[in-house]
């Protein structure tokens, strides 16, 4: 049971895990000279934040974001009908369908992605924009069938049998039904799927090869760098729109749900 | 003339979970029928043979007419308010504007939902999303209706508007139709004829005037008027 002394202890857990970190960044972002004498850092600017706002970083960025948003919008699509067939199987059936689907997140995938990107260099779309989105579509799957499957599983059976009844085609089940009912879980899955996305670093530089370019390829190689200033200052850039994305993902939903 | 007729019908989930072998029911056009029995002997299960959501094993089944079945838990579409909710099955049968608002208008009326007609399920007591699933069972004028234990977890006054509703229902519109229940007093008040399922077995498919002449149909009525002698003795 979660009473008001746990809340304490869950909250500060919680600073501790998710606000500390990002308040270093910002902090490291902001600092451009720290004497190792001194107590607080002697100059502190957000001036160098503009070296960021170049044609060739918004470029960077908007390939990224849109990577994200085409992936994700590609992964629901196929997986809503796989998580529409989990009610009607049964308990047995549909753990073995779980553990089919969830493979890319059960295997290290390293080892899954390298019959992938064998797979794709046959196919002639590895170092491509749609090979790096298809190998996002391939681990985020697991995350979207797991999220629609519950929402699917409580719904989908018992209005399937209404409309089977009253002769409700399966589009207007869908239509008017189902998608209504599920709508708030499909934006909030929509916004989990561009984060899991947009936060690929792996993945991306062995299906695109380094010639296709997102914003996580892009700082990986700063935070292994020796510019910690600068590292930061991405980082924190790349956090600021993951919040910010999911702020408005959040909101959307909300609106969807209250209407 | 029949309306739904099952004959050497062999019912059940899995082949190895049956519940009826060699099962016959024969129900008359514009019969009430009620379908009593203990807590797991397969009463709704019939109900979901006669709509078609579950197939029998083996034997026949005929139906003559549209159906309506009023689930248990009722299953009102929680995004639909409680006009779109009686509406939308009109809407799937493509009648018109004008029917859907003159057909709908006239049961909101008849079934007293007036003040709730924008309401959304899930802003709705028990009575009420009764009312408002019957309204949407016969929306379309059902031929059958098939009523899965439509009066319980119900209080006891709204159990007997729903008694009441249920009556007026078969009375004006006619239409064949068979309920399960739990509730003696429901099947005593609404029905012609009474089918009581054992294990595995009809006990008794008898009217409703004859339940004394039935020796199986007797026994199984018989706790309950001692229970009910008991309570006259008490008041």
């Amino acid at each position: 049971m979660v009473t008001l002394k746990n809340k304490n202890i869950i909250y500060k857990i919680l600073v501790v895990l998710v606000v500390i970190p990002i308040f270093a960044i910002f902090i490291q972002s902001v600092i451009l000279r720290y004497d190792y004498k001194s107590i607080l850092p002697d100059v502190i600017s957000i001036d160098n934040f503009k070296k960021f706002f170049t044609a060739n970083y918004f470029k960077l960025l908007l390939s990224s974001i849109l990577i994200s948003i085409i992936s994700a919008i590609i992964t629901i699509i196929i997986s809503l009908p796989i998580a529409n067939i989990l009610p009607n199987v049964s308990m047995n059936h549909r753990t073995t369908l779980y553990v089919i689907f969830l493979t890319p997140i059960l295997v290290p995938q390293f080892v899954y992605f390298y019959g992938i990107q064998n797979v794709f260099a046959k196919t002639g779309i590895i170092n491509t924009h749609l090979g790096v989105i298809l190998s996002h579509v391939i681990v985020m799957m697991p995350y979207a069938i797991i999220n629609l499957s519950n929402d699917i599983v409580l719904y989908g059976k018992k209005y399937e049998e209404v409309a089977f009844v009253m002769g409700v085609s399966d589009y207007k089940l869908y239509k008017d039904i189902m998608l209504p009912l599920i709508k708030g879980t499909l934006i909030n899955t929509l916004g989990l799927l561009f984060i899991i996305s947009f936060s690929q670093y792996f993945i991306t530089l062995m299906i695109g090869g380094g010639v296709v370019k997102t914003y996580a390829t892009y700082i990986f190689p700063l935070i292994l760098g020796n510019d910690r200033n600068f590292a930061a200052k991405a980082t924190f850039i790349y956090i600021a729109i993951n919040i910010i994305i999911y702020i408005i993902f959040v909101n959307s939903k909300r609106e969807v749900t209250d209407e | 003339m029949n309306s739904i007729e099952i004959i050497d019908g062999k019912i059940g989930y899995t082949k190895n979970e049956v519940l009826f072998e060699n099962f016959n029911l024969k129900i008359q056009k514009k019969e009430f029928l009620t379908i009593l029995g203990k807590t797991g002997v397969g009463k709704s299960t019939i109900l979901r043979v006669i709509s078609g959501l579950l197939a029998l094993q083996s034997g026949t089944l005929k139906v003559s007419g549209e159906m309506s079945l009023c689930f248990q838990d009722s299953r009102l579409f929680p995004n639909m308010t409680v006009y779109e909710n009686i509406a939308y099955p009109l809407k799937v049968k493509n009648y018109n504007k004008d029917e859907i608002k003159s057909i709908v208008d006239s049961l909101i009326k008849d079934f007293r939902l007036e003040n709730i007609k924008d309401r959304k399920p899930n802003n709705l007591s028990g009575g009420e999303t009764k009312r408002v699933a019957l309204a949407r069972c016969i929306a379309t004028k059902p031929k059958i209706l098939l009523l899965d234990e439509p009066t319980s977890n119900l209080d006891f006054e709204v159990k007997i508007e729903v008694r009441e509703l249920i009556k007026n229902i078969h009375k004006k519109y006619k239409c064949t139709t068979v309920m399960v229940t739990h509730d003696i007093f429901d099947s005593l008040y609404l029905s012609d004829n009474i089918l009581i399922l054992g294990d595995k077995k009809i006990i008794a498919y008898i009217s409703n005037q004859n339940i004394n002449k039935d020796k199986n149909a007797a026994e199984y009525f018989k706790p309950f008027i001692e229970e009910l002698n008991i309570l006259k003795n008490k008041l």
